[in-house]
């Protein structure tokens, strides 16, 4: 699949219109899925994939590694979000949660995010979960979900880094897995 | 079952047609001019080349050979005129102008009109009415 994807970018530099519409066809439900997810608004989160996209096309030059395409795009969208929110005057939704438990023993990222399954019952409370937790968190745990990026990767596409990273992804997963241990 | 990827996509899947009808806006308007230019040209002479030129290609060859024939006369024609007037020296004058001017006519006329034109200028025969039919024997 990332080669695949590699071949397509590879493409997309000499200006492939096909392969730019491949490239769109296979993050634009992702994209707008993680967006929406942080804006909570339909016509703001077309804008910002839009405005991604255009981005995407305007600057693929700047793209070094052909493999990192992905999270290269995630990356744009979630700085469009930012943006958005400070235009909005709600910077500090994306400050730092205020308290931050230690994880030097309970770091865990691991877990195949493909692996947990929901019952239908629960995809409602896991729906409304993602809505209680603070956009830091929030952000984490969709970047892992729907496109089961890296720890690194996430901390590239949302300019952290990796121990901030685990402490958030930590968090949230644990807010999770309360929810599926209450529904058991 | 479902994976959270599933309930998420499977949540947004209703916004689908939306985003294909900007997927295809951006396309359309980002792509650089001049590539949708030269593959809009491209295709065009591509598809007159389908249709136009290539079922009847000996055809379009031979039109085109005729040409190129045409031309190439044109082109001898017009410098064996204009090297005619350039040999008539303007320093001549009296009857070896007025005799370089009528060759340069007959010259001329020769090439409009084709070879032969000493004959049409030749005065021709016009019958006359014959002797024997004249009004005084007639009416007898």
């Amino acid at each position: 699949m990332a080669d695949q994807t590699t071949a397509i970018v590879v493409k997309a530099r000499a200006g492939d219109a096909a392969a730019w519409d491949q490239l769109f066809r296979r993050y634009q439900l992702p994209l707008y899925s993680y967006v929406y997810e942080l804006v909570r608004h339909e016509q703001e989160s077309l804008d910002i994939v839009q405005e991604t996209f255009i981005n995407a096309v305007r600057h693929l030059g700047s793209l070094r590694d052909d493999q990192k395409f992905g999270s290269w795009l995630f990356g744009i969208a979630h700085q469009k979000c930012v943006q958005l929110w400070r235009r909005q005057n709600r910077r500090r939704l994306f400050e730092e949660p205020q308290e931050e438990e230690a994880i030097e023993q309970e770091a865990s990222f691991d877990g195949d995010p493909s692996e947990l399954l929901l019952r239908k019952e629960q995809e409602e409370q896991f729906l409304q979960l993602l809505e209680q937790l603070e956009p830091p968190h929030r952000a984490v745990l969709l970047l892992h979900f729907i496109e089961e990026f890296s720890l690194e990767q996430i901390a590239e596409i949302t300019g952290t880094n990796a121990g901030t990273v685990k402490s958030r992804m930590h968090y949230a997963k644990r807010a999770l897995r309360k929810l599926l241990e209450k529904e058991q | 079952m479902k994976t959270p990827r599933e309930i998420l996509f499977q949540k947004h899947r209703a916004t689908e047609d939306k985003l294909n009808a900007m997927r295809k806006e951006v396309l359309m308007t980002e792509l650089p001019p001049a590539e949708k230019a030269h593959l809009t040209l491209f295709n065009s002479l591509h598809q007159l080349w389908i249709h136009l030129f290539q079922p009847s290609r000996r055809i379009w060859a031979g039109l085109a050979a005729v040409w190129l024939v045409i031309l190439a006369a044109n082109v001898v024609t017009q410098e064996e005129t204009s090297s005619n007037y350039v040999s008539v020296p303007a320093q001549k004058q009296g009857p070896e102008l007025h005799m370089a001017l009528q060759e340069q006519r007959e010259l001329v006329a020769e090439l409009i009109h084709g070879p032969g034109r000493e004959e049409a200028d030749r005065p021709h025969y016009v019958p006359r009415p014959s002797s024997r039919r004249s009004p005084e024997t007639r009416c007898a």
